[in-house]
Parts: C-alpha cells; sequence; structure tokens
C-alpha cells in the first residue's frame, strides 16, 4: 500500500509520516506559500524528506492561490479554503502516483482549521482515504517521537510564519458557506505547476 | 518611531510602528515596484529587498538581515505621504 503525505516544514506531519511508513510506502507533497514567505520552509521540507528517507516529493506553488483567496473570500475562511485546495490537487496526485491514501498530521484543535468541524468541510467531497495517526496526540508525545527520530531540530529551525493567517480564523464552518466562498475563486487546480523532486 | 525584532519563527525581521497607522497601498504601489499585491497587503521589492507591507502598519522584511537597511527602508515606507492615518 502507498500513501501520500501531505508535509509541511512543522512538527507534526514529519511525525506522521513517520509513523505511517512503518506500515506503506510514502511519497510527499508539499504547498509551497512562497512569495508570502521566504525559502528557509522549502528548504527545511527538503531536508525532512531527506531524513524521513522519502524518495519523491512533490511541490506545489501555493502563494498565489492564498493570495487569490485573501483579494476574493471572507478572511475568516482563509485557512479551511486553502486547505481544502490543498486536500483536492493532493487527491489528484495521490490518483497519479496509485495511492491509497492521504497522511496528514492533523491534531484535533490545535490549531483553528483543525476543529471537528473544519476538518469536516475540509475533507468534504474528497474521495480518497485520509489518514491522521496523530489525531488525537497530546503534543508533548509528538515532539518526543520528533526528537527521537531526527525531525524535531529541522522542525523547529528559523522560518517565517505564513502571512496568510488571518487573525480571527473561524471554527466552526459550514460546508454551504464555504462552497459559496469558493465560487469567488480561479484557482487552478491542474498538476500542470507541479515541480517533483 | 517603530520597532525592528526578528518574527516568532526567527527566520525573517518585522518592523512595528509603535502607534498605529494606516498605509495607503496603491500610493506605495506607484512608487515601488510591486510583486504582489493582495488588497490588504503588497509584496514589494526595494534595494533587492522583498518587503511585506501591511496596510495596517507592520512590514515583514522577507530575507534582509542588515538591520541598519531595513531601519531605512522602513523609513522610506513611513513616510507620511504613504500614511493615510
Amino acid at each position: 500500500m502507498k500513501g501520500l503525505l501531505l508535509l509541511s516544514a512543522g512538527i507534526d506531519s514529519p511525525v506522521a509520516g513517520y509513523l505511517m511508513k512503518q506500515k506503506m510506502d510514502i511519497i510527499a507533497i508539499h504547498f509551497d506559500n512562497q512569495p508570502l514567505i521566504n525559502k528557509l520552509t522549502i528548504d527545511k521540507v527538503k531536508k525532512l524528506v531527506k531524513k524521513l528517507g522519502i524518495k519523491k516529493l512533490h511541490i506545489v506553488p501555493h502563494g498565489k492561490n492564498q493570495i487569490e483567496i485573501i483579494k476574493n473570500c471572507d478572511r475568516k475562511y482563509q485557512c479551511v479554503l486553502c486547505r481544502r485546495i490543498m486536500f483536492k490537487i493532493a487527491e489528484q496526485v495521490a490518483k497519479k502516483e496509485k495511492c491509497d491514501f492521504l497522511i496528514t498530521g492533523e491534531n484535533l484543535g490545535q490549531v483553528a482549521s483543525q476543529t471537528l468541524e473544519n476538518m469536516s468541510v475540509t475533507e468534504h467531497g474528497i474521495k480518497i482515504k485520509i489518514l491522521q495517526p496523530l489525531l488525537c496526540n497530546d503534543k508533548q508525545e509528538t515532539i518526543d517521537i520528533a526528537k527521537k527520530i531526527g525531525t524535531y531540530d529541522i522542525s523547529i529551525e528559523a522560518g517565517m510564519c505564513c502571512t496568510a493567517v488571518p487573525p480571527n480564523p473561524a471554527t466552526k464552518s459550514k460546508i454551504e458557506k464555504i462552497e459559496k466562498e469558493e465560487e469567488k475563486l480561479n484557482i487552478d487546480l491542474s498538476l500542470n505547476q507541479i515541480i517533483s523532486c | 518611531m517603530f520597532n525592528i525584532k526578528l518574527c516568532k519563527s526567527k527566520g525573517s525581521y518585522e518592523v512595528n510602528p509603535k502607534k498605529r497607522i494606516k498605509l495607503n497601498l496603491k500610493a506605495l504601489k506607484q512608487n515601488f515596484e510591486t510583486i504582489e499585491d493582495a488588497k490588504i497587503f503588497l509584496i514589494v521589492k526595494i534595494e533587492n529587498c522583498e518587503i511585506i507591507i501591511h496596510n495596517y502598519g507592520d512590514l515583514t522584511f522577507k530575507d534582509c538581515k542588515d538591520k541598519e537597511k531595513i531601519e531605512k527602508i522602513a523609513k522610506e515606507i513611513y513616510n507620511e505621504r504613504f500614511i493615510i492615518a
């Protein structure tokens, strides 16, 4: 079986990838927020891929998508809208790469986009199975694993905060509202732009 | 007039005005090379530095580590002709 790991430069998703790598083959996908951030994040992601022994990484330019959301949609839905785009593209890549699962480092309640309501809305319409091995983890548990596998020190290296995060993100969005917001967007969901390494 | 400090993630410098101000992004866009216009912020290039200029006054210098240069550029951006309120 094979999984596509949605990999950020944070602490959680590398740990999720490590845990699932014990059970299946893993490749990774990273959504690059440049020019909203600098290149420190992508450098960290490449180090994490190497540390985890992941053989393939797809990089999706995502900064312009974020700007499109910022310009056209209600700011409080930024994160949910962003994640829905990520999942839609990831699902296509998974299909192309013959992956059976998406894997994320989501942890319930850790950030606004990861409440039950928002996660449900984010995944609405996604057909591929999503594995979330850290869903109910205590943060310290995840940090301990990250330290043990050597990803923690990479994840906490200097980086740049995402400029797109709104001041008051919605914690309980509804799919009807999100789909209405999505109608305002003109986003390229094709795989033409993806860089594979 | 403003503070310069490393951002929370320590990978870029932020400039925060001591008093909340509103910046005229339209006027700034006309005066500086603009890479992106997200309506609530601009990404501009000044003296080879990429800077995110928020309409509420905060600046993020993406890669520049030279604090003297940051201060100089911040003063240019905070020129009164670019301040609405």
